[in-house]
């Protein structure tokens, strides 16, 4: 496993120190199972508290009536994933235009959107605000998606990538007659696919994990996505946290985006963002 | 960028579908962004209250007032000991993450590395919640533990003293892994040959790290130090859930502020004012770092 197979002290330190911070890591996410499964609030509030046998895996299903986690869970679902192929879609068309096609003005147009990536919605959420309520967007799905829809990061990531494919495959396409609009959605994407689907996942995770937006520009149950719903839950019932059920509706939040993670890593750990990032 | 030459021409219908193309993007950035951040000025100089139908023009009143209070001062300061405590902690603890895993090869480093990732694609709201009940001085985890060994656990967020430094263990613990992936793609870029000479030089491997590995992954500390520190300095998630800016202010921070004077108060011209101080204190934080990117590819040209 080592480098030249000795203990020596340093190797020692480096293999206790990457041990303790994986404990780190691994601590809340127990102490979050540990407590989700206890049968309830009075076993919770207890010194010593007791290791949960039998589990209670009901309180996974107590949630969905505690606190209307159906409705927030379908929002976050549906709001992630529309942002995130509306974001696709915009940036593939506005970075097909920047990486091959010829028009006055590119430059400066191009600086346009990069200048973008200096503008987080939170520095003018005031204005953003009342552009909202006069859009009559607030607390509505178009109020939570469209405002994403173009991802100046997007556009830059996949300009680069389309950057990267040689000009002989858009004049070959040409050749056969293709229009741009095919050739931009149909042979582009195949060509990077890596680099896409890195950007989807980094999408989908970014509406995923949202919360200021949400909490801004939503008032109503019917509206709220997963990261305000926990919230919520923790607020309402000040004073007498049912701390099983919220840890349980916490790994319920957190899950999803876990799973994403484990099962695409290479996609989140690879290279395909950094000399992008880097750049 | 190859600019046109004089004789050719663009041909229209391809500038026709570039417009087309570039239209959606463009007139959203317009819509959502361009044009809040110009009218977040224009709100700054007045004294508007969300409701009211016209606009007072105050000029830079809301801008003197920030500047004297105390209350505005106390939140810099707290935003600024937040964005460098998280900062440097990640970046330090990512740094020996990355050169402790680098060279190890098999099975364990790459679960170990998956899992030390782990904590960057997690909610920062709901690890807000379960970070306070891991604090919870009477039943959560410090409570546990402090009982057992026989004493009264600290009351970490109701303590002015600690309450920034459970947030900001919370930000740490949420960042490291993403240091340590950028560190060790920056290690692999790094020849192998310059550590052999440094060996056969006699060189300890303490000092190989702060002689060849630091000074070389310099363009990515950069990079790491300035987009976190850039990104700290927006938060708001963890802060808003965790204490909402208490006990007295004490872990308050630039962006909650806002929140609380807009939307707790309805302060939205002196709101403004305070997103525009922000934006500023960002936009200075890019160019540095546009300076800095600008350095490293001359050094490399």
């Amino acid at each position: 496993m080592l480098n030249h197979g000795k203990f020596s002290v340093e190797n020692i330190i480096k293999i206790l120190f990457l041990l303790i911070t994986a404990i780190v890591v691994i601590i809340p996410f127990l102490w979050m199972i540990m407590t989700s499964l206890q049968p309830s609030s009075a076993a919770v509030l207890q010194r010593p508290i007791k290791f949960p046998i039998p589990p209670a895996f009901s309180n996974y299903l107590k949630i969905w009536s505690v606190e209307p986690f159906g409705i927030y869970g379908i929002n976050s679902i549906f709001v992630s994933l529309t942002t995130a192929f509306l974001q696709v879609v915009v940036a593939i068309l506005a970075a097909y235009a920047f990486a091959v096609l010829r028009f006055p003005f590119k430059r400066v147009v191009f600086l346009f959107v990069l200048a973008v990536l200096m503008m987080p919605s939170q520095v003018a959420i005031i204005p953003l605000y009342s552009i909202m309520t006069k859009l009559g967007w607030l607390d509505t799905y178009a109020g939570l998606i469209i405002p994403f829809a173009a991802d100046a990061y997007g556009i830059f990531l996949i300009r680069q990538s389309f950057l990267s494919v040689p000009r002989d495959f858009v004049e070959a396409a040409q050749i056969e007659g293709m229009g741009h609009g095919k050739i931009a959605f149909r042979i582009m994407p195949h060509l990077i696919k890596p680099s896409l689907i890195a950007y989807i996942i980094m999408a989908i995770k970014w509406r995923w994990n949202d919360y200021f937006w949400v909490l801004v520009m939503t008032s109503s149950i019917n509206k709220r996505t997963l990261p305000v719903g926990v919230v919520m839950m923790k607020e309402v019932s000040d004073g007498g946290t049912q701390w099983h059920l919220l840890m349980a509706a916490t790994l319920v939040v957190l899950l999803p985006m876990l799973i994403l993670f484990l099962c695409l890593q290479k996609y989140f750990t690879n290279d395909y963002m950094s000399g992008a990032i880097k750049g | 960028m190859i600019h046109a030459k004089s004789g050719m021409k663009y041909r229209r219908r391809e500038v026709l579908t570039a417009v087309l193309f570039l239209l959606p993007a463009l007139s959203l950035f317009l819509v959502f962004k361009y044009y809040p951040l110009i009218d977040n000025f224009r709100i700054s100089l007045t004294n508007w209250n969300f409701f009211s139908e016209h606009k007072t023009f105050v000029g830079l009143q809301n801008f003197i007032n920030i500047f004297s209070s105390d209350t505005f001062w106390k939140i810099l300061k707290n935003t600024f000991f937040y964005t460098i405590c998280s900062t440097f902690i990640s970046v330090v603890i990512g740094f020996f993450l990355a050169i402790s895993l680098f060279r190890m090869k098999g099975r364990l480093p790459r679960i170990l590395k998956t899992l030390l990732f782990v904590p960057n694609v997690t909610t920062a709201s709901a690890m807000a919640i379960l970070w306070m009940w891991i604090f919870d001085p009477d039943f959560g985890l410090s409570g546990q533990i402090f009982s057992a060994l026989g004493k009264a656990s600290p009351r970490w967020l109701l303590d002015s003293d600690l309450a920034m430094w459970v947030i900001i263990s919370l930000s740490v613990w949420r960042s490291m892994g993403y240091v340590m992936l950028i560190y060790m793609s920056g290690l692999s870029g790094i020849n192998d040959e310059i550590y052999e000479a440094a060996r056969i030089d006699g060189a300890s491997s303490t000092q190989q790290v702060f002689r060849i590995t630091l000074p070389l992954l310099k363009p990515t500390s950069y990079f790491l130090i300035l987009t976190m520190f850039i990104q700290a300095m927006q938060v708001f998630d963890i802060v808003s859930v965790m204490t909402g800016g208490g006990p007295y202010d004490s872990t308050n921070v630039l962006n909650l502020y806002i929140y609380q004077m807009a939307f707790g108060r309805s302060r939205a011209g002196y709101a403004a004012a305070l997103s525009v101080i922000l934006f500023l204190i960002l936009l200075l934080c890019t160019v540095i770092q546009q300076i800095l990117s600008r350095k490293k590819e001359e050094s490399y040209a």
